[in-house]
């Protein structure tokens, strides 16, 4: 696998609102907790510097990846939006860019419109959500059963 | 101008549902439009996840999971009344995603299979019809029907030269064996 590059943005807020950010980097192999006390040591060192508040430490593990081929003659930006069900019968989204026409339905009402839910690709990826513990952005389940999906336009 | 409001509180419990119309087409901007509304900063931090909730559950009315529902259920009705009274035998072969077998058609099948009321119905009748009547079907073939075969057992009784009190007697046994056999 090739090594990421590893990014500790710092953000500050001053008494207007407004925001900026401390932005280095961290070598790759180091712990992640090693990673987050080199943050804390900015924090602790920027602090006799500013009056702004520290708010946010992100770390970013940036991977570059050369897989899968644009398709050409694309003229309009469409994206997908694909809602799974978790056992708490919560729902979550997951957004797609450019998405394919042939994982929509092909025929009735919702052609081009609803996922084809029996398109072997499809199936694929729903099946991969029973197999991975995916969280939603506040730690929930995911979900594991992908009820449906559409075009968003 | 912003073009949303922020800090929004999600509507209470309890929920209503109600069905609204809309042009299928129109399905993709509606999702859109959605979306843009879900935005954590459209929300007060403490009803943001209760408000996704019920704008996901929108957005998926919208891609018929209400609709859905509903012909579903007409489906599982149909699916019911065509096992009791026609004997069609249904079957899932896959529950994610649900495949059934056969497919609903679109008018009744002529035949009606055996475990269905009609069928059942319909034997019995033919049975009785044959029984009584001798009447010869595809399921009963015996064309000698009750009154026939009580005629017969008069005709061999009177040409018997038994006594009056010998055929009285003979009737009652073959009383008291039809009873038995019932």
């Amino acid at each position: 696998m090739i090594s990421p590059q590893v990014t500790i943005q710092i953000g500050y807020v001053d008494r207007d609102l407004e925001t900026a950010h401390v932005t280095t980097y961290a070598p790759s192999a180091a712990a992640l907790e090693d990673i987050y006390s080199l943050a804390q040591a900015f924090v602790d060192r920027i602090r006799p510097l500013s009056d702004a508040k520290a708010k946010t430490i992100t770390i970013t593990y940036k991977f570059s990846y050369s897989g899968g081929s644009l398709i050409e003659n694309i003229d309009k930006n469409r994206k997908l939006l694909l809602l799974a069900r978790n056992t708490d019968d919560e729902l979550s989204a997951i957004h797609m860019v450019w998405p394919r026409d042939a994982i929509f339905e092909q025929t009735g009402s919702y052609a081009g419109i609803r996922i084809d839910r029996n398109h072997p690709d499809i199936i694929s990826f729903a099946d991969m959500l029973s197999l991975i513990n995916f969280r939603n952005y506040d730690g929930r389940p995911l979900g594991t059963n992908l009820i449906t999906g559409g075009l968003m336009l | 101008m912003k073009l949303f409001a922020k800090n929004l509180v999600a509507p209470d419990a309890p929920y209503k549902c109600e069905l609204a119309q809309f042009e299928i087409r129109t399905a993709p901007f509606l999702l859109a439009a959605i979306e843009y509304r879900i935005a954590k900063y459209v929300w007060t931090v403490e009803s943001r996840y209760r408000a996704e909730q019920l704008l996901r559950e929108v957005q998926l009315s919208i891609l018929s999971g209400c609709m859905q529902e509903l012909t579903d259920s007409n489906n599982r009705i149909y699916m019911l009344l065509d096992q009791t009274l026609n004997g069609q035998q249904y079957e899932a072969v896959s529950n994610d995603p649900l495949v059934i077998v056969p497919p609903i058609p679109v008018v009744p099948p002529p035949t009606f299979g055996s475990g269905g009321i009609i069928r059942q119905i319909a034997d019995m009748r033919s049975l009785i019809d044959n029984s009584l009547n001798g009447t010869v079907n595809a399921t009963y073939i015996d064309p000698r029907g009750v009154k026939q075969i009580l005629i017969e057992i008069v005709d061999k009784i009177e040409g018997s030269g038994l006594t009056s009190e010998e055929k009285i007697k003979l009737l009652g046994d073959i009383a008291q064996i039809a009873l038995a056999v019932l």
